[in-house]
């Protein structure tokens, strides 16, 4: 049986104070297996990317408990946050955040080196994986949206983190794009235990997922295991 | 602008400091010009004063157009004891009867002299205050067996507001010089040798000064007049108007850079804010605004903290100004002082501040309305294109360099108008330091050499007898002085082709160790004289020509050879061998030379002391010679001006805190915007595991190498400029050359580093704070 990698306890994030207070996340648990895609869906405002937030520490927590291989991270320091961001969790985001003065190589080997040896060996390898190899020496204002994606998830999957955390990865992006950098993101897990969290307010996208956890007003609303996930090309929205 | 609060404050500050100083150094300079004036004009100081020069002289020129008046007196200089104290008094003629139609004396205690008193005068406020001398105190000119003279008032003159003895003799010390003026009959009276007829014209009102100087000049060179000096010349006017015009020449530097460091700042700022506001602009335009109310409203960010600064600027340098001018005008003794409210300044410096505000606010004022509403509603600006930095296509190694490190190389050309900013702050600066720091330092270099290198002596003692071998072996066999030798001084006046300069001249003896010598062959020559070089700008002598040198107290004209050039600090001297001036005397029909030369008002003895003595016991031992009459410390006016050397530096202090206070506002401003348009990127390599120290590494580096950047440059143009104004200043009296320490380079380079790196620390401390979790979901913003 696999254990678990990601267990939340009543997690809670509150933003503000008094009256302007707002609960982002309200006393939620579950737990995730290593190894598993999970689609956190929920319309805006639900606390989907707050939770993603969480489990990627750039935030802290207001209350509850939040072990991530069993280590707590709820009440980690800035410099452990920084470091658990550097050996557990990779970023995908929905605009990408390449840096513009880097080649999509260097943007990879921007964060390869910090990560451990030959960077630059570890960057041509994830930018194969995603297709990149000709595009090595762009910049990204030379790349299409998808392209840049595809570089920012080799930057993700760099350092090898046992989990990659995705916020609306398609979000800018057309049908087609969407569905090769979804097609990508199971890719690049296959075989690798590594967790994927993908956050998004398309259910369609929620049929590729091994398990989907539905938040709404900052509750988990339903958990569920998907038994059949659909292969990303055949998802249409 | 809440949101930038420091960094407007940042902007507004620079704009204070550069219109408060524009004032303050406008109304200083014309407060005091007006206080000269004022001082000129009341005391009716002349426009021209003429020494020697036939009797019919002052007949001529009172027919010349232009001229109101003319009149003569007659001055001396001679030894006169205060107390126990000997110095070199200067008496000058002025009618008994009542105050002289020129030169009139401001009587500032006691009263004038009265036409029946015998033997009274006034003391000049110089001496007066040095010597703590008050009505009915007496002094004792030392001619046969003594005269005392009884004090009845002290007495300001226009003459010697800068109490300078002469042209060549910028600053006397104090306490060896002092300035009286007694009855013009007693000194008329005294020989030729002793005393100088001084013709002085007054102009009419509304003149053309420059052309009634030509008629007044060529009238007196056609009687031979051995010196003509116009008021613009005139020692004590000429050494004041060096200042007047520094006040006048920082009240165009300082706006300048100031301003231009402002101007730069609101445009930074402005563009960021446009950028940042793209999707409200894309709105509002969608939405049916007008461009020019986009335009009216970006240009009013730069307009308001232009007249906010602007008029804080004016007010507090309208009084900076005139406490400036008050302080001034009472440590120089200026008898008016004219503090005057002008509107001029007021307006023109609030001109200065609005209009470098709006013009920075024009170019991101324009850019908001020009941007496309469609484009704009996006909130996505184009995405930069990426590219090599220039030093990696230059050095092609550095492109093996770690990420990060090529990352912060990169970063230098990603807004290359921010980078530019950056580099103009740490130019403007390093200009404003460098160019007091340069004025100061050359200050300093010039009171050295004058003083360590080419006046050698420790002091000068004057004699009541002919100056003999004998004496001069009694002089050196005192214990505390190693060296003696005879040194004469005439007033002289050099004729070339028509045009007359009064100076100096000078013998030594031959390997005197005296003086030190800065012409090319580090000697005094053979034969032949040396003279400073700026002569051949004033009269266009070169090097062979032949000299006729005129000396007035002994009414004889030498001829010598010019040999070399000296190239001396202070004035505009003539030096030869005593024996050279000795056979040119004969030559010119001077029947004993030596016995001329021997006259105690001719030649001094100068002595070396034993450094191991201190020198008040040198002093003191070489008055209780038998045949010395005062002995004049040649190092007191050094060692007085070590003293005010602090003051010196602290005005090169407060340029330094202002030249880092401009940098900081635009690296500040710059370094706070460019995280600001970073943050995501920041944010995204932060949530990727990198440390806030390596990040904060890179934005320093990336600084660093732009404040470097504009250290070269800025220390080229600070010198530039420093030189600049050390030759706008230099006259007959001083030649002032640039001698910029390596040490104050060093400082300035140096503590623009530091500036640098203080001002990085709110942007280090914000990246530190990002909100990562907020800024990775958003676009730049």
């Amino acid at each position: 049986m696999t254990e678990p990698i990601v267990i939340a306890e009543k997690l809670t994030k509150v933003y503000g104070e008094g009256e302007t207070a707002t609960e982002a996340l309200d006393t939620i648990s579950f737990s995730i297996n290593a190894g598993e895609f999970v689609v956190l869906l929920g319309p805006s405002g639900s606390g989907k990317t707050t939770l993603l937030n969480q489990i990627g520490a750039l935030e802290p927590s207001t209350s509850g408990s939040l072990k991530v291989n069993g280590v707590e991270i709820a009440g980690m320091s800035d410099k452990e946050r920084t470091e658990y961001r550097r050996s557990t969790v990779g970023f995908v985001f929905q605009f990408y955040n390449l840096v513009p003065t880097l080649t999509a190589h260097e943007n990879v080997a921007l964060i390869a080196e910090i990560t451990g040896d030959e960077p630059d060996a570890r960057s041509d390898v994830v930018l194969e994986k995603v297709g990149l190899t000709d595009k090595r020496e762009h910049f990204p204002g030379q790349l299409s949206g998808g392209q840049q994606q595809r570089v920012a998830i080799a930057r993700g999957i760099v350092k090898d983190p046992p989990m990659l955390l995705c916020d609306e990865p398609t979000g800018a992006l057309d049908l087609d794009t969407g569905q090769s950098i979804l097609e990508l993101l199971k890719l690049t897990t296959e075989g690798t235990n590594r967790t994927v969290f993908l956050v998004t307010h398309n259910s369609t996208i929620a049929e590729m997922a091994d398990r989907v956890i539905r938040l709404r007003d900052g509750k988990i609303v339903s958990d569920e295991a998907n038994k059949n996930p659909t292969p990303p090309s055949d998802l249409h929205w | 602008m809440k949101r930038q609060k420091w960094q407007f404050l940042a902007v507004g500050v620079t704009i204070v400091i550069g219109v408060m100083m524009f004032a303050a150094t406008y109304d200083s300079y014309l407060n005091l010009t007006a206080s000269y004036e004022q001082t000129y004009d009341r005391l009716a100081f002349a426009d021209m004063t003429i020494a020697g020069g036939d009797e019919g002289l002052a007949d001529t020129l009172a027919g010349v157009d232009g001229v109101q008046t003319v009149t003569i007196r007659h001055s001396a200089d001679l030894p006169i004891t205060i107390g126990i104290d000997t110095l070199r008094g200067r008496l000058i003629g002025t009618p008994a009867s009542g105050q002289p139609p020129i030169n009139k004396l401001d009587v500032e205690k006691g009263q004038y002299l009265t036409p029946s008193g015998d033997f009274e005068a006034l003391a000049e406020v110089h001496v007066a205050r040095t010597f703590d001398l008050d009505v009915d105190d007496v002094f004792t000119v030392i001619v046969g067996p003594g005269q005392e003279f009884s004090i009845t008032g002290i007495a300001a003159s226009a003459e010697y507001i800068w109490p300078a003895a002469s042209t060549q003799e910028i600053f006397p010390n104090p306490e060896q010089f002092g300035v009286f003026f007694v009855d013009e009959d007693l000194v008329s009276q005294l020989p030729a040798s002793v005393s100088v007829r001084e013709t002085l014209v007054l102009y009419d009102p509304d003149v053309v000064t420059e052309d009634v100087d030509a008629l007044v000049h060529d009238a007196a060179t056609e009687a031979g007049a051995t010196s003509i000096i116009t008021q613009a010349d005139q020692p004590s006017n000429s050494t004041l108007q060096l200042d007047v015009e520094g006040f006048g020449e920082m009240a165009v530097m300082f706006p300048i850079l100031f301003l231009t460091a402002a101007g730069m700042a609101v445009y930074v700022l402005l563009t960021r804010i446009v950028f940042s506001q793209r999707a409200i602009i894309g709105t509002l335009r969608a939405s049916g605004m007008e461009p020019r109310e986009l335009r009216r409203h970006y240009l009013s960010y730069g307009l308001w903290i232009g007249v906010v600064g602007a008029v804080i600027g004016v007010l507090v340098g309208m009084v900076a100004g005139a406490l400036m001018t008050e302080m001034y005008t009472g440590l120089l003794d200026i008898p008016d002082t004219v503090v005057v409210f002008r509107p001029l300044t007021a307006i023109i410096g609030l001109i200065f501040g609005v209009v470098a505000g709006a013009l920075s606010a024009l170019v991101p004022a324009r850019a908001a309305y020009k941007i496309a509403p469609a484009e704009a509603m996006r909130g996505e600006a184009p995405l930069m294109s990426g590219g090599k930095s220039t030093l990696e296509k230059a050095i092609p190694p550095l492109s093996k360099l770690p990420v990060r490190t090529r990352m912060t190389l990169r970063g230098i050309g990603r807004s290359k108008r921010r980078s530019l900013s950056t580099v103009l702050g740490v130019v403007l600066a390093l200009i404003l330091i460098l160019a007091s720091g340069g004025m100061m330092d050359s200050m300093v270099n010039m009171i050295n050499e004058q003083f360590n290198e080419i006046n050698l002596e420790d002091a000068t003692t004057i004699t009541s007898e002919p100056v003999s071998i004998e004496l001069i072996a009694s002089i050196n066999a005192t214990p505390a002085v190693t060296k003696a030798e005879p040194v004469s001084a005439f007033s002289a006046s050099v004729t070339h082709n028509g045009d007359t300069y009064a100076t100096t001249l000078q013998g030594f003896e031959n390997g005197t160790q005296m003086h030190g010598w800065t012409n090319p062959s580090g000697e005094l020559p053979s034969d032949g004289v040396l003279a400073g070089k700026g002569l051949a700008d004033r009269l266009g002598v070169s090097i062979g020509d032949t000299l006729e040198i005129d000396l007035p107290t002994h009414d004889v004209t030498i001829e010598l050879e010019l040999v070399e050039f000296v190239s001396e600090p202070l004035g505009i001297p003539l030096y030869a061998r005593t024996e050279v001036i000795a056979a040119a005397l004969a030559d010119a029909g001077i029947q004993d030379p030596k016995s001329l030369l021997a006259e105690p008002t001719v030649t001094t003895v100068m002595t070396l002391f034993d450094p191991t003595v201190s020198r008040a016991t040198a002093i003191a031992a070489l008055e209780g010679v038998p045949g010395v009459l005062a002995v004049q410390d040649a190092r007191q006016l050094y060692e007085t001006v070590q003293q005010y050397l602090g003051l010196f530096y602290a005005f090169v202090g407060i340029m330094l805190i202002f030249g880092g206070l401009m940098a900081f506002s635009l690296m500040f401003n710059t370094i706070s915007v460019n995280i600001a348009e970073r943050s995501t990127e920041f944010a995204t390599l932060k949530a990727s595991g990198m440390s806030d120290r390596t990040i904060a590494w890179m934005i320093v580096g990336e600084n660093l190498l732009l404040t470097v950047v504009g250290i070269v440059p800025g220390v080229i143009l600070g010198v530039w400029m420093a030189n600049l104004f050390m030759k706008s200043f230099s006259n007959d009296s001083f030649n002032f050359e640039l001698a910029i320490q390596p040490a104050t380079i060093a400082i300035a380079a140096l503590s623009m580093i530091v500036v640098a790196l203080l001002s990085l620390i709110p942007g280090i401390r914000s990246v530190k704070r990002l909100d990562v979790g907020a800024v990775v979901r958003e676009r730049s913003a």
